[in-house]
């Protein structure tokens, strides 16, 4: 009898072992993730990031789409109102507002969805080690790059003064659960990691000098973004260096002069040269994202303070030409009558690396070290490439003292950086600096009002998402622990 | 001391023949036995039997001797009764009450005898024969003239003839009895021949349920069941199995063409339920099932009836048995058609919710009057802005627009336009379509069975046709359904079954055309015509398709993209052909008593071929033509597609769907034991895949295409920049031709396969006949990716308990009640959520638009903690009946507790997630589900009255008791409605606030948001701004089925009641100036300053931003309760002495109304709740039965 009980508990063990290999199958049109392959789509993510809230918000822009004096007037504020008006006093009421951030969510999905995974799964996977070690340094670099926005938009410029004790942002790594809540680290420390995230990807040096689309990361995006973290740590000339680095393996500047195409106005049919950036063909672009430029209103004062003759203001694609400079739209749909872009075909590359960042790097730790005319011949580079050849004029030579310097440089980056998210973060990182360079925003509304945000208030620190805090209670706000 | 009596002793010994010869001796005969026996009382508990049994008994418990005729005995029926300390001679007496038998006592020893009879009686014959429901005549039927021993049984033509019948009047009583079918008790007329028809017997107590695992006796049972038989599916013809359910099972709803059982048990998983043909899981619809040839349905609801199924018996189980011939040695020819004709479509426009031509052409004048004429400056300059939308040819250009156009311009007076508005009012568009283009919607259905039975073979042979015009021209849909099943006993311990079951089906329908709106005759205003003034065919210009003015139409280098509304019926068709196949095998083997060993095997396929045949003049393949159209360097047109020929789009799909199972049974009773059990492992297989193909420049009748010809990745990449519409601002060549006809063409159709394995065994217990247990368990795998062995065998199982109180000696005095069962039962069920896996994965078929290279996303963080959902079912319910089961019904209430459902778990953004499937939801639903049955007439035979009714009534409730919603914004809450505390199918509304009279937002919706404010905007508000606003799904489902007989007409009447729900309907919508569509009527009350209502502004006062809220506004939200009649049936039944002579042995006629108008409505807007709009069609089926 007992044996008997032995050899059908055996013979139900079987069965039930057989039960689970029957069912033990790998699923179809799922990517499993355990091939370099597999593991290499993830990189070919489409990069679809905007920029509005730090175009808004650095005054270069309204992006909107209801009448201003209406929103602002309105009793209950909302979000647009607040950011708007600079208005300081309700910035817990627009962190209330903020349920969520698109910024803040697609960049942490760009680091826990594509770079963390890559870097969690590679070791594992099948497939050759020279190009494991190629997609490991792009997620490397990816995951730098997009803590470096994060922490910019979403704490305190770096102080070298202060970071050790400034708040910042989660840095997320592959070896978190993410069922524990994410813990803040402090500026210092997240520029820590980025740099060391970096110098990581620089010594396994396996990325490409080209990849195989600007969407993909490449030798030079390396070394551009330690050039972009270590100037806002004010460690001018190690980012001058990385600089130079990304540079000597991709230095072109496309000449915007020549990328034009013919726009046929809707009213009259009139002709009108426009830019036409191709969206992954421009060689300056060292790492390229996606957005459209489409339907913001341009401040008055940002469209001013355009070096005279750029094309980036007099050969975009607006609203006015749309209409043959008869009408426009802002008055119908934000009651001021502003300049709106409306270019459907270019790709302005708003969140990306580019070239002419490097060459703004070299320019700034030029001026530093009182060295004008490599400044201004650095600066040239760009300008080149972006003022009408009729009136463009080197600066190199004409330039001898550090306010001019300073402000060639605002205006060629200003002019470069304003269908992106650089002029947010140049002007916010420049308000750590001395005097000259720090910058109070100045809104003027006409007939409504005119608002000011000073170099130190809070606004320059976006609050973290309700979906975020709410979720994580570790995520306090960054704009009240100044 | 006992000792044997002979008469009784040696007859449960001896053979028939030597018992009946040793009776005959033994009547009458007074046997001496040297002993006394003193009086004494007795307590005996007689059994419902015969006489003879009932003196057994008796003989059993007491020392007396009794002499009777055991044969004679044996046909006297006796009703189950007991005594308490009764004497033997008290006993005897009730015994024998209303027999025509007495007894003695003479020595101690009873002796029962015939009664003398009287002088007075008279005597003659009776006699008559004998059919079943079907006319069949019956053979071996048992006769009894009714208190006496006297009877004969029917001969092979049913036929009987009793003579020396005596009687004190002129009528005597008999029962006519046979096997499986009801008993009648019928006067008849001495020296009379008569008919009878016996009727099935359906009382509960033969009742048997069939699970699928096992077939058990209602008595045996502990779950809940309802169990529905072909003579009720027959009852009433619905093209769809699941409509003919609708009203008949408590706790199964129908509602919205949804079919649940007990409430919605799953969030994002299966919630339907499992069906189940001849024992076996199909993956096949259940409107593939044959109506006519259906011989049991078993819906089984709780827990103890569905644990058996695991992992999938969450929603319940449908457990459907096919017929199998009945009798033997004949050949069953049966056949059946129904014909249904619809009424044709309401096309009125008022009825429909429109503005009727006239109102349209006013509302319109109105607004071009004040656009071209008395526009307060807020037009700039109508006339250039017209004259460029007309040459935009990107709209369409209404005949009102036009004149007043005209008239602005100074080409024709005041008097032409009112001329033209006055020809225009008189048009009615929906009339000229509804001519054109519908048909009076029949659908035809034949049945055809053939069945036969020897004693050891049986086969089944039937074919089914059905043809639904489908209401409009070149439209149809065919169904065509073959299936054999033969079973033969092959050896006394093995029966073999196979069947095969073939479903045809070929469907036509018009192609999809992105936008050309040729089948929707509300897309063109009402006033607008299908003719010219010459009669002639008017093309139709829609969307992006250009316009009657624009001077572009006539470009030779372009197709002019008008449609004609008939022709395109024609040019562009989709055909689907259809071929699922189902093959069964099963081996029963009996190797000893009560012990038997099933295998079974399952295979289905499904192909499926649609091809979309768009030809060269249709709609499609004109603006695929126009729309990959560049000017070379030399300045001439050249298009990118071929310029003959049309586009053809092939999608071929393949499912292949396997179970195997083997099972031991085992049935044994010992003395008052009785067991019922089985054990058993079931393997299964899903896979389902197939492929696309697209062919451009082909032609149907050439046989050619030119596709090689294309450069896709071109046509891919033109968005803007087609040389055709170049005034719209380049037409969008991805958005009309490539996304609609070309991209999903070109992409493979994804594999999907599942495995699930699993082992299960039940046993039931039963006890005297009296109490019942129950239990069953069942360990389930299924091919979750990656899913912890620790959770993927998690066994799921039941228990539950039965008591037969009807079988109660207490009970015994309680005659009226015939069936009375206490059930109560538990257990644990699943369900499981295929779309999540425990390893991290992403997807596999993204394609980055920026850079033509493949991507993936991760979907979701690795989840090791995967598990089954898990239902947790209390059910405690009882069945009974009465008074000669005239009464019978049950009563179940269940508590159904769904634990660690899949839902989303909000995670922090942080982390890259926004949420992601874990197990951690959980619900309830409890509900009532109450049966009742009555007859109040009973009709014994075909010329009675007959009157019966049965009663459903459904009550659910269902409560989601924890659940994270991801949701932030009110618009994600909207499309993710689930919140603790609310049901699934919670409703969620915006705050209607007014409408608005600010200048700029004029005429304008407002909503309640945040802090009591009011905006045009609220979807992307908190969702705090929203308010709950009911349930979609009924609470309260009540089925009233009448059913009148008489002289073999039938009526039945069918009535529906839902109630306790909501329903979003008639929502006012805001629109941009006025539409170019038919315009809902509420615009007849629409705001204007003058006028400030409720109703969003039209023309002057159009919306210039147009949101979702008003869809989901709480003022479109109403009650959606309502009571409604479905079906009418007059049914009559030849009689078989009229066509018996004609070799037809049942003729039956059948005419039914479908949904006529409801009887009642709660809702105020006069409309139908499960149409949101217009009332159901209502169809009248004619129907012919025919059995041979």
């Amino acid at each position: 009898m007992k044996k008997l009980i032995y050899n059908l508990m055996i013979a139900g063990a079987l069965l039930f072992a057989s039960c689970s290999d029957f069912t033990d199958i790998q699923p179809k049109g799922k990517n499993l993730l355990s091939t370099t392959d597999e593991i290499e789509m993830l990189l070919n993510s489409e990069f679809y990031l905007s920029s509005t809230d730090a175009q808004m918000i650095s005054g270069d822009m309204l992006t909107l789409y209801s009448n201003v004096a209406n929103e602002i007037n309105q009793p209950n504020k909302t979000r647009d109102a607040i950011m708007i008006t600079f208005d300081v006093a309700n910035q817990d009421k627009m962190a209330e507002l903020t349920s969520s951030d698109g910024e803040y969510s697609d960049y942490y999905n760009i680091i826990g969805r594509i770079a963390n995974v890559v870097l969690s799964q590679i070791d594992a996977a099948s497939g050759n080690e020279e190009v494991k070690n190629r997609l490991k340094c792009e997620a490397l670099v990816l995951r730098a790059y997009f803590h470096y926005l994060l922490v910019n938009k979403f704490a305190k410029a770096y102080n070298p003064a202060t970071a050790a004790t400034d708040p910042g942002v989660p840095y997320l790594k592959e070896d978190w659960d993410i069922m524990i809540p994410t813990e803040k680290e402090t500026v210092e420390n997240v520029y820590k990691y980025i740099l060391e995230d970096l110098d990581k990807a620089i010594e396994i040096n396996a990325l490409p000098d080209e990849a195989i689309n600007r969407m993909r990361i490449s030798k030079p995006c390396a070394y551009a973004a330690k050039a972009l973290a270590l100037i806002s740590m004010q460690r001018f000339d190690e980012a001058e260096q990385a600089a130079q680095a990304a540079l000597a393996i991709n230095g072109e500047v496309d000449d915007y002069n020549a990328m034009t195409t013919t726009y046929t106005g809707n009213i009259i049919g009139g002709k009108y040269e426009v830019i036409l950036r191709p969206r992954l063909q421009c060689k300056e672009d060292l790492f390229y994202t996606e957005a459209l430029e489409f339907f913001h209103a341009i401040m008055p004062c940002a469209w001013d303070a355009f070096e005279e003759g750029h094309a980036s203001r007099d050969k975009m694609t607006t609203d006015r030409i749309m209409y043959d400079y008869m009408m426009g739209m802002g008055s119908l749909m934000i009651g001021l009558d502003y300049t709106f872009t409306y270019d459907l075909q270019s790709g302005w590359n708003g969140v990306g690396m580019k070239t002419t960042h490097m060459y703004l790097v070299i320019a700034e730790a030029e001026i530093r070290k009182g060295h004008y005319d490599e400044a201004m011949a650095a600066l040239d580079k760009i300008r080149v490439n972006r003022i009408d050849p009729d009136i463009y004029l080197p600066l190199e030579g004409t330039v001898d003292n550090e306010t001019d310097a300073i402000f060639h440089l605002k205006q060629t980056s200003h002019g470069e950086n304003i269908y992106s998210c650089y002029n947010f973060i140049n002007r916010k990182r420049w308000n750590q600096l001395e005097e000259k360079y720090q910058e109070t925003i100045v809104r003027d509304l006409e007939g409504i009002g005119t608002y000011t945000m000073e170099p130190d208030s809070p606004m320059w620190i976006f609050p973290f998402p309700t979906n975020a805090v709410n979720n994580n209670p570790n995520l306090t706000q960054n704009y009240k622990e100044l | 001391m006992k000792q044997k009596h002979f008469g009784s002793g040696l007859r449960s010994h001896a053979s028939g023949f030597f018992a009946r010869a040793f009776m005959a001796f033994a009547l009458g005969t007074a046997v001496m036995l040297p002993r006394e026996i003193m009086a004494q009382p007795l307590s005996v508990q007689i059994k419902q039997g015969n006489l003879d049994q009932a003196f057994q008994q008796i003989i059993q418990k007491s020392d007396i001797q009794l002499v009777y005729n055991t044969h004679e005995a044996a046909q006297i029926k006796c009703k189950s009764q007991s005594f308490q300390n009764k004497e033997i001679a008290d006993i005897l007496s009730i015994l024998l009450e209303g027999t025509n038998l007495t007894y003695t006592l003479n020595n101690g020893i009873y002796t029962v005898r015939m009664k003398q009879i009287s002088e007075r009686q008279k005597e003659g014959y009776v006699a008559g024969q004998i059919f079943d429901e079907d006319g069949e005549t019956i053979v071996g039927a048992t006769v009894l003239l009714k208190g006496t021993v006297q009877g004969t049984v029917s001969d092979v033509n049913g036929r009987f003839r009793m003579e020396k019948v005596k009687t004190y009047g002129d009528e005597v009583t008999i029962q006519i009895s046979f096997v499986g079918k009801k008993t009648i008790e019928v006067k008849v007329k001495l020296n009379s021949d008569n008919t009878f028809t016996l009727q099935e017997d359906t009382r509960m107590m033969s009742e048997v349920v069939i699970t699928g695992y096992q077939d058990i006796k209602k008595e045996k049972m502990t779950g809940a069941v309802t169990t529905i038989r072909a003579d009720k599916i027959e009852e009433r013809y619905t093209p769809s199995l699941a409509d003919n359910l609708e009203g008949r099972v408590a706790g199964l709803s129908t509602y919205g063409g949804k079919l649940t059982i007990r409430g919605t048990s799953s969030l994002y998983a299966e919630t339907s339920p499992l069906l189940v043909v001849d024992g076996l899981p199909i993956e096949g619809s259940i409107d593939d099932i044959n109506p006519y040839d259906i011989a049991s349905i078993n819906i089984l609801k709780d827990a103890a009836a569905t644990a058996i199924y695991g992992a999938r018996a969450s929603n319940g189980i449908i457990v459907i048995t096919t017929k199998n011939a009945r009798k033997e040695g004949m050949v069953d020819i049966e056949f059946s058609t129904n014909i249904t004709f619809f009424e044709n479509k309401n096309m009125d426009y008022a009825d429909n919710f429109y503005m009727t031509p006239e109102q349209q052409v006013n509302t319109e004048a109105a607004y071009w009057d004040y656009y071209f004429f008395n526009n307060d400056g807020e037009v700039a300059d109508p006339l250039s802005s017209t004259s460029s939308s007309i040459e935009s040819g990107s709209s369409y250009i209404s005949p009102i627009q036009w004149a007043y156009y005209q008239h602005a311009l100074g080409n024709i007076g005041r008097e032409t336009l009112d001329a033209t508005l006055e020809r225009l009012k008189k048009n009615n568009f929906a009339k000229e379509y509804a001519d054109e283009v519908y048909r009076r919607q029949v659908i035809q259905q034949y049945n055809l069975s053939l069945r036969s039975r020897s004693d050891k073979f049986q086969g089944n042979l039937t074919l089914n046709y059905k043809h639904d015009n489908s209401g409009q021209i070149n439209t149809f849909d065919k169904w065509l359904n073959i299936s054999y099943k033969g079973s033969y006993d092959i050896a006394p311990w093995l029966t073999a079954t196979a069947s095969i079951n073939s479903v045809i089906s070929k469907e036509r329908m018009p192609g999809e055309d992105y936008n050309s709106s040729h089948t929707n005759p509300w897309a063109v205003p009402a006033y607008e015509s299908m003719y010219n003034e010459d009669g002639n065919d008017r093309p139709f210009y829609y969307w992006y398709s250009g316009n009657e003015y624009w001077s572009g139409k006539d470009d030779a280098n372009f197709k002019d993209l008008g449609v004609n509304i008939v022709d395109e019926f024609y040019n562009n068709v989709q055909n689907t052909n259809r071929q699922h196949m189902r093959y069964h095998g099963d081996l029963l083997f009996k190797p000893l008593k009560g012990l038997t060993i099933n295998a079974q095997f399952i295979y289905e396929t499904e192909h499926t071929t649609t091809k979309w045949y768009a030809n060269q003049q249709s709609h499609v393949a004109r603006t695929i033509y126009n729309a990959y159209t560049v000017l070379d360097s030399e300045g001439k047109v050249s298009h990118l597609t071929p310029e003959m020929g049309g586009m053809l789009r092939t999608t071929n799909t393949d499912g292949s769907y396997w179970t195997a199972r083997g099972q031991v049974n085992y049935v044994n009773t010992f003395g008052k034991h009785s067991i019922n059990a089985l054990a058993g492992l079931e393997f299964r297989e899903t896979l389902y895949n197939g492929s696309n193909s697209l062919a451009l420049g082909y032609d149907e009748q050439l046989q050619n295409s030119s596709t090689h010809t294309v450069d896709f990745g071109e046509l891919s990449q033109m968005k803007y920049n087609s040389y055709y519409m170049s005034l719209a601002g380049g037409y969008p060549s991805q958005q009309f031709a490539y996304n609609p006809y070309m991209e999903e063409a070109m992409s493979p159709v994804m594999e999907e396969r599942h495995r699930y394995a699993s082992g299960y065994a039940n046993l039931t217990y039963t006890y005297d006949e009296k109490y019942n247990v129950f239990g069953s368990f069942r360990k389930d795998y299924a091919d979750v990716y990656g899913l912890n062995a620790k959770f993927r065998g998690k066994p799921l199982w039941s228990v539950g308990a039965g008591w037969n109180l009807h079988n109660e000696d207490f009970m015994q005095q309680l005659l009226w009640v015939n069936f009375l069962k206490l059930r109560v039962s538990y257990g644990v069920t699943g369900n499981i959520y295929q779309n999540a896996t425990s390893y991290m994965t992403a997807t596999s078929t993204g394609m980055n638009q920026y850079t033509n290279r493949p991507y993936g996303e991760v979907e979701s963080p690795a989840n090791p903690n995967l598990k089954w959902e898990q239902s947790r079912t209390t059910n405690v319910g009882f069945d009974f009946a009465v008074l000669d089961n005239r009464f019978s019904g049950s009563v179940d209430y269940y508590n159904k507790e769904g634990k660690d459902i899949f839902s989303n778990r909000t995670l922090d953004p942080t982390t890259g997630f926004t949420s992601m499937f874990v197990n951690m939801a959980s619900m309830w639903n409890r509900g009532v589900e109450i049966t009742l049955s009555g007859e109040w007439f009973r009709a014994f035979d075909r010329k009675k009255f007959g009157w019966g009714t049965t009663l459903t009534f459904t009550y659910n409730k269902n409560k989601i008791t924890s659940v994270e919603n991801p949701s932030t914004l009110a618009y994600q809450l909207i499309n993710n409605p689930y919140r603790t505390g609310y049901p699934t199918s919670a409703l969620w509304s915006y705050r209607f606030a007014g409408i608005s009279d600010v200048e700029g937002e004029e005429g304008q919706t407002l909503w309640y948001v945040e802090d009591g404010g009011k905006a045009h905007n609220a979807s992307s508000k908190d969702i705090s701004i929203l308010e709950y606003s009911g349930q979609s799904d009924p609470k309260a489902i009540v089925g009233i089925d009448n059913r009148f007989t008489w002289n073999g007409f039938s009526l039945g009447v069918l009535m529906a009641y839902y109630g306790g729900h909501k329903m979003r309907a008639l929502a006012e919508s805001e629109t941009f100036g006025v539409p170019t569509t038919a315009i809902a009527s509420y615009f007849n009350n629409a705001w204007t300053p003058e006028n400030p209502t409720n109703t969003p502004g039209i023309g002057r006062y159009g919306s210039n931003s147009i949101g979702s809220e008003t869809t989901y506004s709480n003022m479109a939200v109403h009650p959606a309760d309502f009571l409604k009649i479905r079906n009418i049936v007059l049914g009559y039944e030849m009689s078989h002495e009229w066509i018996k002579n004609l070799g037809i042995s049942r003729l039956a006629l059948n005419f039914q109304i479908n949904n006529p108008k409801y009887l009642w409505v709660k809702n105020k807007v006069g409309v139908d709740p499960e149409t949101l709009g217009i009332r159901t069609l209502s169809s009248y089926v004619f129907g012919l039965s025919i059995n041979l």
